[in-house]
């Protein structure tokens, strides 16, 4: 269906509002078992182009050492965007400053490659007390989410 | 109260390129991720290796970028060729609620009620944030 145009009902608005308060609740959740266990939030510290491929050295560091199933893709991924930030900085693009955007783009998958394994650990050690909650809220979620 | 959705159609309609724009990243929750393990039988730790990646979220003028759980999204390992979801039932939270999740308040005014209510990863942010 084209979205052009599209109100929101306010039936689904209540749907909205309902699953918005799931969402926050799961929201606790994640905040109380999830990033609790690296001690809180985490954040990446960019603060120039050269932070940005001395991040993309260690991520090309770390992929180059894992042996997981897919990790081609991932690699692949990983230089193409290492590439592209390169090109960036080649055409002389960068000192207009580079699209907040493409800048995130390129990013992404090197931060991914630095907490891949770090978030991997977490999430394993989720028990089934944690999960029990989300079925709570899953199923709750299931029914709303037919109204949409 | 209702507003309009104000749809830029070369960019999300057509070809399902709001699960490929790099304008529609959406950002995970472990709910998100289990849900989809569930559904899908893969174990959500082969999900993550496999699926996962990380949503960066704007860091309002300084160098820093909060890290949060995402989904890959070029495109969606969950889209199929028909342009399809092949995990419509259990799909993340920003994707059910998508276009509503664009009522957020870097396109809109944040004091207003409307836009609090619907903002949870504001919410998320400042639960990690403090």
């Amino acid at each position: 269906m084209c979205l052009e145009r599209v109100k929101p009902t306010v039936e689904q608005l209540k749907v909205v509002k309902e699953v918005s308060d799931i969402m926050t609740q799961e929201a606790h959740i994640e905040v109380e078992y999830f990033w609790s266990k690296r001690g809180g939030p985490l954040s990446l510290v960019v603060d120039s182009i050269g932070d940005y491929f001395n991040l993309a050295g260690q991520a090309v560091l770390l992929q180059a050492k894992r042996s997981h199933k897919g990790r081609d893709q991932r690699s692949n991924r990983l230089i193409e965007k290492i590439n592209n930030m390169a090109a960036l900085c080649d055409s002389g693009e960068i000192k207009n400053g580079i699209n907040f955007d493409d800048f995130l783009m390129n990013l992404r998958p090197v931060a991914f490659t630095l907490f891949e394994d770090e978030f991997a650990d977490m999430l394993a050690s989720l028990d089934d007390k944690v999960f029990r909650l989300y079925d709570e809220t899953s199923t709750r979620l299931r029914s709303l989410l037919k109204k949409m | 109260m209702a507003r309009e959705f104000e749809c830029d159609p070369e960019k999300y309609c057509g070809n399902a390129e709001c699960c490929r724009s790099k304008d529609t990243v959406p950002g995970l929750g472990v709910g998100d991720l289990y849900r989809l393990s569930s559904y899908t039988r893969e174990p959500i730790v082969h999900l993550w290796h496999t699926k996962g990646d990380v949503c960066l979220t704007e860091s309002k003028g300084s160098n820093e970028f909060p890290v949060n759980l995402g989904l890959l999204h070029d495109p969606c390992p969950y889209l199929n060729r028909d342009h399809s979801c092949s995990v419509y039932e259990a799909r993340p939270l920003g994707c059910a609620t998508f276009p509503l999740n664009l009522f957020l308040p870097s396109k809109l005014n944040q004091s207003d009620p409307f836009i609090k209510d619907l903002c949870v990863w504001k919410e998320l942010n400042l639960l990690l944030n403090n």
